[in-house]
């Protein structure tokens, strides 16, 4: 994958500067916006386009603190894995089901109270995950034979993350009022 | 992409949809999750005489991982063990029609299906031991 950091400009870390990455992107984009680039040749109107999404993208990862923590995991070689989920414990998996389970419950019923105060719980849950995953990441050495096991505990930490995430969707979504 | 006709009617109706009691020995239960999209799918099968008698699933996920879970219920009843364990993920996915980019949903329901069974067993190799014992 290209790498986000790079074309932002930014060094690569978990911890950023978010001021100075709002200001790098508004920089390229205002360089790069399609808008500029109307009365030119076709080829850089191409180019223009291409910079420009692959700027909106890197922005849209950088911005996100879990998504950033996948983006530094991949450029270390550790992508998500795909297909079934071979590391996680049978008896966590049954945990996040039932985390699920509660979800779906007070979604059902549309307890209002029940499903913002699980909202709310996973919430700090989840920042606190993320926060502890961030710091864990910029403190892994530069080597990757080192860094080896401290990535796979990142990588299981982040999977863990993607389910709460979910969880967390299944709450806002059922807090929508309808019509 | 447009989900198949009978995504549709296994996201809509979805059959065998619960839990059966996971500390009962003649029940296996199978857990999987699938870490890109964060779903996880519960599958439980209840055994009597080597055939699987009743199977329940959970799943929260996309309509095509319900669907494949759906379908797997569907199939393992009246299977014995060796007939369920021989269920491959490409025969889901053919028969829900599933586009290249769900086949991983079909996958997840084959995985879940082994580890149910796999719990099964991992219970009756208990039983037996502990009643040798005793």
């Amino acid at each position: 994958m290209s790498d986000p950091f790079a074309l932002l400009g930014l060094p690569r870390g978990f911890r950023l500067d978010e001021t100075e990455l709002h200001r790098r992107h508004l920089e390229l984009s205002l360089r790069w916006h399609p808008d500029r680039f109307v009365l030119r040749p076709a080829a850089e109107r191409l180019q223009a386009e291409d910079e420009m999404a692959r700027l909106n993208q890197a922005y849209g990862l950088l911005r996100d603190p879990a998504r950033r923590a996948e983006a530094l995991l991949a450029l270390r070689g550790a992508p998500a894995g795909e297909g079934t989920d071979a590391t996680s414990s049978p008896e966590f998996l049954m945990e996040m089901m039932e985390l699920k389970e509660e979800a779906a419950e007070a979604a059902a019923e549309r307890d209002r109270a029940r499903l913002q105060e699980l909202l709310c719980g996973l919430n700090v849950k989840l920042a606190q995950e993320v926060e502890e995953l961030g710091g864990a990441l910029d403190e892994l050495p530069g080597d990757p034979v080192e860094a080896a096991t401290g990535v796979a505990a990142a990588r299981a930490r982040l999977t863990e993350i993607a389910y709460l995430r979910k969880t967390r969707e299944t709450l806002e979504r059922a807090l929508i009022p309808r019509a | 992409m447009a989900y198949s006709d009978k995504v549709i009617d296994h996201y809509e109706h979805p059959r065998n949809v619960g839990s059966l009691d996971k500390a009962a020995p003649e029940v296996g239960t199978g857990v999987v999750g699938a870490p890109e999209c964060g779903d996880v799918m519960k599958l439980q099968i209840q055994v009597e005489d080597g055939v699987i008698v009743d199977a329940k699933f959970k799943t929260f996920g996309c309509g095509s991982a319900i669907a494949s879970s759906s379908l797997a219920t569907e199939w393992l009843k009246g299977r014995s063990l060796d007939e369920a364990t021989a269920i491959r993920n490409s025969d889901i996915a053919q028969e829900l029609a599933l586009p290249p980019v769900k086949i991983h949903c079909s996958v997840l329901a084959e995985d879940a299906i082994k580890q149910a069974i796999a719990d099964y067993q991992k219970k009756q190799e208990q039983l037996a031991e502990a009643s040798e014992q005793g």
